[in-house]
C-alpha cells in the first residue's frame, strides 16, 4: 500500500469564477511545484476542460480523476467523481438537460472559456455554469451512482452552497460516498450536532480558483495505486484502504 | 389569529392539515430559504414562508415548533418530506403567490390582529 499527497477539488479557468492563469498547463504545473501526485478538477456543471487538463498532467505523471461540482434545486454544490470519460459524457448530457438556462454576462459573472493544448480559447459557455439544476440532492446522488460515480458532499462547512448552510444539516439517509471539509475547526463544531457525520469518509481539498491555492488544502491517498477503483474503496475505507486529511 | 383563520383568509392551498395544530394561534413569521439562517430565527408559533421542499424543512419547522410552513410559487413538498410532515402533524399550506407577496399580506393580517 502506498500514500499519496491528493487535492480533489480544483477549478479550472473554465469555472466563471476562477482566475484566467488556470488553465490546464498552469495548474499541471502548480501541482507538480507543489507535490501533489493526484488530484481532480472539478468545474461548475461542466466537464469541457478535462480532456486537456488530463493530457497536461499525463506528460507530468500526476494523476487526474475527473470531476465535477454539481449546483442542486437547493443551491448545494456536490461534488462528483465519475470512473471515464464515457461517464463524464454522460454526465454533461445530463447537466445540460436539467440547467437552468439563465441569462450570463461574462463581464458580470466571469469568463466561462475554455482552452486547447496551446491555451487558446476552444469554445465558451453562454448560459451560467453555477446556476442550479432542476434536482435534488437526493436524485443527483442517485444519478451520479448511477453513472458509476462518487458523490462527495462539497465543503460542507461552508456558509454557502452547502449542506449545512442551504439545509441545515446532512438530511438522514444520504447516499453521500464522502465528506469534503474546509475548515476542520468548524466541521468538527458540525460532527458534535450530528455525530453520523463522522461515519462517512471525510478530507479536505483546496478548492482552489487561483492557481497559488492549488494544493493548500490537500489530502493523503492510502491506496494500491492511483486508479477509480481504489479511490471507490478508500472512500468506503474498504480493504485497508483510506482517505484522510494530510497536515 | 389561529391558523386555519390565516390559511382561509390568505386562500392557501392545502398540502396537509392536522386538527390538533391548525387551530393554535400565530405569533408570527419569518421569510428564508437558508435553513442555517431559519433556524437561528425562526420561533415556536411562527409561520414559515419558503421556496424549499427538502426534508431538511419538516425537521426544522417541526424542531422549532413552528406552527406552519407556506410554500411559495407552488412549489409541493417532496415526497418523503411530505410523509414526514404528515407523520409530525405539521401544517404545510402553497399559495401562487411569491414569498414577497404572501409574507406582506401575513403581515398586514398578523398586525391587525395585534392592534
Amino acid at each position: 500500500m502506498q500514500n499519496f499527497s491528493v487535492d480533489l477539488h480544483i477549478h479550472s479557468l473554465h469555472s466563471p469564477c476562477a482566475d484566467l492563469y488556470m488553465s490546464p498547463q498552469m495548474i499541471a504545473d502548480r501541482c507538480q511545484a507543489v507535490g501533489l501526485q493526484a488530484i481532480a478538477v472539478c468545474d461548475h456543471n461542466s466537464l469541457r476542460q478535462l480532456p486537456v487538463v488530463a493530457q497536461c498532467c499525463q506528460q507530468r505523471g500526476i494523476h487526474l480523476f475527473y470531476g465535477v461540482e454539481i449546483t442542486t434545486q437547493e443551491e448545494l454544490h456536490l461534488v462528483a467523481l465519475l470512473p471515464n470519460w464515457e461517464a463524464c459524457l454522460q454526465m454533461q448530457e445530463y447537466i445540460d438537460t436539467h440547467i437552468m438556462k439563465l441569462p450570463y454576462s461574462p463581464e458580470k459573472l466571469g469568463d466561462q472559456i475554455w482552452v486547447d493544448i496551446n491555451e487558446q480559447i476552444a469554445g465558451e459557455v453562454d448560459w451560467y455554469l453555477n446556476a442550479p439544476l432542476k434536482c435534488t440532492l437526493e436524485k443527483m446522488v442517485e444519478a451520479i451512482h448511477n453513472m458509476g460515480g462518487l458523490a462527495i458532499a462539497a465543503h460542507i462547512d461552508r456558509p454557502s452552497y452547502s449542506i449545512s448552510s442551504q439545509l441545515g444539516f446532512m438530511p438522514t439517509k444520504l447516499a453521500i460516498d464522502a465528506i469534503e471539509y474546509h475548515r476542520l475547526e468548524a466541521f468538527q463544531k458540525m460532527c458534535l450536532l450530528q455525530a453520523e457525520l463522522k461515519q462517512h469518509s471525510f478530507y479536505t481539498a483546496s478548492d482552489a480558483h487561483w492557481l497559488n491555492q492549488i494544493g493548500v488544502g490537500r489530502s493523503l491517498l492510502h491506496v494500491e495505486q492511483l486508479n477509480f477503483e481504489e479511490l471507490c474503496k478508500a472512500f468506503h475505507q474498504q480493504d485497508g484502504r483510506f482517505i484522510k486529511a494530510e497536515f | 389569529m389561529n391558523l386555519n383563520e390565516l390559511a382561509s383568509q390568505l386562500d392557501l392551498t392545502v398540502i396537509c392539515e392536522h386538527e390538533t395544530t391548525m387551530h393554535k394561534p400565530v405569533l408570527g413569521g419569518y421569510t428564508g430559504d437558508l435553513l442555517s439562517d431559519v433556524m437561528g430565527s425562526l420561533d415556536e408559533g411562527f409561520v414559515w414562508v419558503t421556496i424549499q421542499t427538502h426534508k431538511n424543512v419538516v425537521a426544522v419547522a417541526t424542531l422549532k415548533e413552528a406552527s406552519a410552513v407556506i410554500l411559495v410559487k407552488d412549489s409541493k413538498l417532496e415526497q418523503e418530506a411530505l410523509e414526514m410532515a404528515q407523520a409530525e402533524e405539521l401544517c404545510v399550506y402553497s399559495t401562487p403567490l411569491s414569498a414577497f407577496e404572501i409574507s406582506g399580506r401575513i403581515y398586514n393580517l398578523l398586525h391587525s390582529w395585534f392592534c
